[in-house]
Formats: C-alpha cells, sequence, structure tokens
C-alpha cells in the first residue's frame, strides 16, 4: 500500500472496501434478481436460450386470463390476512396471560414447546400434517367419527382445503409470535401497570390502554415481517401438501410461479407472477407503514 | 401483576393445554411410526410398534438409502457451513460500517437492506437462474453458497446493526489513540464483541439453510450435489402411489434430529436469534 497516504485516506478506503464487497456481493445475487423480474415478465425466456425477445404485455394478458392466478391472488392475501386476524390475537393474548399472570407458573414449558414447530423443516411438517388430514386415517377425523360427527375432506374439499393449509400455518407459527410478544410485553416496566393498577384499571383497560399502544410497534413490525414469510411458508404448504389443488382452489402465488417453472418451463410469465407478487408484496408493506404505524411511545 | 389463580387463569391454561395437544401430536406420531412397518401403521396410527428394535433397523436404514442422506449430509455440511460464514463475514463488514461509520450513501445502503428484509427470494427465482447459467454457476454448491449468502444478509444486518450501534465508542477510540489499523480494530476488537448477535443470526441461518429446498430445486440438477432437504423431497407424499409410514416417518426423524437436538440444547439462544429484533433498541 502506499504509504503517503494520510489517515483520512485509509480510513475511506477501509470504508469503501467494508461497504462495497458485501454491497456487491448482495445486490447481484439477491435484490437485483428480485426486481429483475420486473424485466423478464415483458419478455420469452424460455430457461435455456438466452438469446430473448421482448413481448410487451404478452404474459400479463396470459396470467391474468387465468383463472388459476385469480384464485392465487385471492388465496394469497387470505393467507396472509388469516393468519394475521386469528394467529397474531391468540399469541398476544397468550403472550400477556404468560408474562403478566404469575399464577401461570408452567410458562416457560409452554413457551420452548410452542415455540419448537417454528425451527422445524416445513418439508417435515407438511408430510406429518398430511397424516393428521388425512381422511381415513388422520387424526382430525378420527375424532370427528369418535364423537360422532361427518367427516372432513381436509385437502379434497374446495371449500376447506384454504382454511387446512393456514391451520397449518397458524400452528406453526403461533409459538413464534407468542414468544416474538412475550418479549415485548416484558420489556414494558412494571411501575406502569402497578400505577393503574392504584388508579383503578381493570385488567382488560390495562391490556388496551398499556399493553398494546406500548407493545403496537412491535405488533407492526411483525406484521412487516409476516407479509415475507407468509410467501415462504405458504408455498412450502401448498407445494407439498396440496400441490394447489382441488381444482386450484388452494393456488397461491408462489406455488402458482414456482409450477409455472418446473412443469412449464415458462420463464416469462413466472418473472410477471413474480413481478405481480413483488408489487402486492411491497404495496401491502407501504399499507401498513402508512395506516398502522403511530407514533411510538417511549418509556 | 396476578399470582392467585382465577377464572381467567384456568380458561387461558384450558387453551394452553389443548394446544400443547395439538403441538405434540404430530410429532409422537411421527417417533411411533418410525418403529413401525406399513402394515402396522395402517391397522393402527396409534398402535404400540410391536417389534420396535428390529422395524427401527429396517426401517431408518431403508430411509438412509431411499433418501441418500450419507452424500447429501456432507453436501450439506459443506454448502450450509461456507454459507454461513460468508454470509456472517460480510454481514457484520458492511453492517459495522453503517453503525459505526460516516460515509457517503450511507441512508441509501440501509434502506436498499431494508428493502431486502420485505422481499421474498421467490420473486427473484427466474433472474437468479439466468444469472446462474450466464456465469456458468449452474448446478455448482458454490451458486448455493453465495445465493444463501446474500439471501440472509438483510436479516442478519437487521440484527447486526443495531447490536453493534449498542457497543461504546470508547473502545475503538482507544484503540485507535493506540496506534491499532481500522483492519485490527475491526478484527480483535469489534468481531469478538459482536459473538451474541452471531450466534442470534447463526442459529437462524443454519435453520433456515438447512431445511431449504427450493434453491436446491432451481440450482442443482445432478443427484451427488444435493443437499439434505433435497433428499427429503424424495418422501414427499405423492397421491396415488403407495407410502410406506414407516421409512418415511424415519426419514423425518433423521431430518429433524440436528435440529431437535440444536433446539435442546440451545433453546434460550434458538428463540432470541430468530425473534431478534423484537425488543425495542
Amino acid at each position: 500500500m502506499n504509504k503517503t497516504l494520510t489517515k483520512a485516506q485509509h480510513d475511506k478506503r477501509f470504508i469503501l472496501a467494508m461497504v462495497a464487497i458485501p454491497l456487491f456481493v448482495y445486490l447481484i445475487f439477491f435484490l437485483i434478481p428480485c426486481f429483475a423480474g420486473l424485466f423478464f415478465g415483458f419478455t420469452d425466456f424460455g430457461g435455456y436460450s438466452l438469446n430473448v425477445k421482448w413481448v410487451g404485455l404478452y404474459n400479463y394478458k396470459k396470467i391474468f386470463a387465468d383463472h388459476a392466478f385469480r384464485k392465487a391472488i385471492v388465496n394469497h392475501l387470505k393467507l396472509y390476512l388469516g393468519t394475521v386476524v386469528f394467529c397474531f390475537p391468540l399469541a398476544f393474548i397468550s403472550a400477556i396471560a404468560l408474562t403478566r399472570n404469575r399464577a401461570l407458573k408452567e410458562s416457560s414449558f409452554y413457551k420452548i414447546l410452542f415455540f419448537f414447530p417454528s425451527t422445524v423443516p416445513m418439508l417435515i411438517i407438511a408430510i406429518l400434517w398430511m397424516v393428521m388430514y388425512n381422511p381415513s386415517f388422520g387424526v382430525f377425523n378420527t375424532f370427528l367419527t369418535a364423537i360422532g360427527l361427518q367427516p372432513v375432506q381436509w385437502l379434497a374439499s374446495s371449500k376447506v382445503v384454504m382454511w387446512s393449509v393456514l391451520l397449518i400455518v397458524i400452528w406453526r407459527q403461533f409459538g413464534f409470535y407468542l414468544v416474538y410478544f412475550m418479549a415485548a410485553v416484558s420489556n414494558i416496566p412494571q411501575d406502569i401497570y402497578e400505577a393503574a393498577y392504584i388508579d383503578g384499571a381493570s385488567d382488560v383497560q390495562q391490556t388496551f390502554y398499556i399493553t398494546v399502544p406500548l407493545t403496537w410497534d412491535v405488533i407492526t413490525t411483525a406484521m412487516l415481517f409476516f407479509i415475507e414469510s407468509s410467501v415462504t411458508l405458504g408455498f412450502n404448504v401448498v407445494y407439498i401438501v396440496t400441490r394447489g389443488g382441488p381444482d386450484n382452489a388452494s393456488e397461491i402465488l408462489s406455488s402458482y410461479m414456482f409450477s409455472m417453472i418446473t412443469e412449464n418451463l415458462d420463464y416469462g410469465k413466472a418473472s410477471a407472477v413474480g413481478a405481480i407478487m413483488l408489487l402486492l408484496t411491497l404495496g401491502m408493506a407501504f399499507i401498513i407503514l402508512k395506516v398502522f404505524r403511530r407514533e411510538s411511545y417511549e418509556y | 401483576m396476578k399470582t392467585k389463580a382465577g377464572v381467567g387463569t384456568w380458561l387461558t391454561r384450558v387453551f394452553l393445554i389443548l394446544w400443547t395437544i395439538l403441538i405434540i401430536i404430530p410429532f409422537a406420531m411421527m417417533f411411533l411410526t418410525s418403529a413401525k412397518t406399513n402394515e402396522e401403521f395402517y391397522a393402527g396410527v396409534w398402535a404400540l410398534p410391536k417389534n420396535p428394535g428390529a422395524t427401527i433397523a429396517s426401517n431408518f436404514s431403508a430411509a438412509w438409502a431411499k433418501g441418500n442422506f450419507g452424500s447429501n449430509f456432507l453436501n450439506t455440511i459443506i454448502i450450509v457451513g461456507c454459507a454461513l460464514f460468508l454470509s456472517l463475514l460480510l454481514s457484520v463488514m458492511i453492517s459495522y460500517a453503517i453503525a459505526r461509520k460516516e460515509f457517503k450513501g450511507k441512508k441509501t445502503v440501509h434502506t436498499l437492506l431494508l428493502i431486502g428484509l420485505l422481499t421474498s427470494c421467490m420473486v427473484g427465482l427466474t433472474p437468479m437462474f439466468i444469472l446462474a447459467r450466464f456465469l456458468g454457476l449452474f448446478n455448482t454448491r458454490f451458486v448455493l453458497i453465495i445465493l444463501f449468502a446474500a439471501r440472509a444478509m438483510p436479516f442478519c444486518c437487521f440484527i447486526m446493526i443495531s447490536f453493534l450501534k449498542s457497543i461504546p465508542f470508547e473502545l475503538e477510540e482507544a484503540a485507535m489513540i493506540d496506534g491499532a489499523s481500522n483492519s485490527r480494530v475491526f478484527g480483535q476488537i469489534i468481531i469478538p464483541l459482536t459473538r451474541p448477535a452471531f450466534v442470534s443470526a447463526g442459529i437462524f441461518l443454519f435453520i433456515d439453510y438447512w431445511s431449504d429446498y427450493m434453491y436446491g430445486l432451481m440450482f442443482i440438477s445432478s443427484k451427488s450435489k444435493n443437499t439434505i432437504s433435497m433428499g427429503m423431497l424424495q418422501f414427499r407424499v405423492v397421491s396415488g402411489f403407495k407410502i410406506d409410514w414407516g421409512i418415511t416417518c424415519a426419514a423425518c426423524v433423521i431430518f429433524i434430529a440436528p435440529i431437535l437436538l440444536l433446539y435442546v440444547l440451545f433453546h434460550k439462544q434458538v428463540m432470541g436469534g430468530l425473534t431478534a429484533g423484537s425488543v425495542k433498541g
């Protein structure tokens, strides 16, 4: 290295190397490909020849004309909203109960057990849940017939199948969000609750006026991150358990796109789906940031 | 804070116990079935195995062969190991610059990383495939390593930046005054201090890489380079085919074993790693 460089120049070179090398890898192998889908969606790339032709909006017209694609968009949103609506409140209430209710002495047992599924590869969860859902020997139908109810076609009925998919995702994520919210709830200083208690605030009031506002940041952050995880989780469940069926009833965007690649080798259309997925994701993130984010409270 | 058990406590407890059962059932069934033959499984899902010793041996050896676990284990160890190292190294470099140094365009770089947090790697599969073919990296272990490393960077940086911001600046300044170079400060002071963040991020990445089969399906075409999760795909249940549940569950047990072990030994760190970012700061 040049010895006449000053200290400031050394610093500058050092920082440049520290930023440029990781940034290069990150952009080339992750971020640019993700956004390049916006471009390839306008081409007829078939997976082999790199000699691609510009086809304009052709791919987009084709996928929007496909009823399976429209179903996939609706299911994609259903999966996200279903988890946020059912799993988050359940996990949040349980988190409050497990952190603030000293009478539940076994709380760390629940925490450790419930969290475990979120470390288990989706591949295994999917295989195990296929047994749970099996119409003849599955756990649910065995239980239903034992108490005298009609067995349900968990995966073969187009009305039920999305709920079955949703249940797997909730089953896996419940413990994750429980622990996530518990960390936030236990961070709230005890004296705030004590002051509220002295002022006569009930448990419910304490929850809505203290716990929820003070953890709102964490809740919205979880909503934000789940946009991304719902894509991957949903894909794993749909790709292995239902394969999009029956009759595309459980197709979601990511599984639709993946089958476009592996079955039809239609990379152009797959990119178009990917681009729609990306725009949808960023749109959802924007809505959450604009509508749900309030000013955060310092404590 | 309540200390006495009231009606509310019991209602909560009922829900928690029901959920406990729902969590345990699939795993209990997995372990139980891995010790049974297929006939025994169909005779009764919850019946106890008749001849566990011999069946376990035959199920596990059949699963090991069918999933090609021997060579897949080796591939996975190489790929996961290298990807972990690369990803953590790149992340700590850029996080250090963002958290503790001033440079032009810092905000843009930070925003680019945050966008990555919200972007699923699935939307980039096609362009990544083109890139891999273009660079001649298709069907190499290297492409998986670098793609895994790049994909994990937003999350790692998210953990590391907040962690690095919490380290007092005096340590660095003192070392600088003593004449230590930038790279020495980074290598001998910052990296050792960042160890907790490495553990959190590393656990998350390990589980993520271990489970991933999508990149494998996309970028690997020869069987000898398959990862363990791609071997697991052999056991995917395809309707119309007769499934040997004993062998399938044995494969699940093999696949899950390292993660189960990690969880039993380090559940605190695993929970911390996966939910990092939930704590204010």
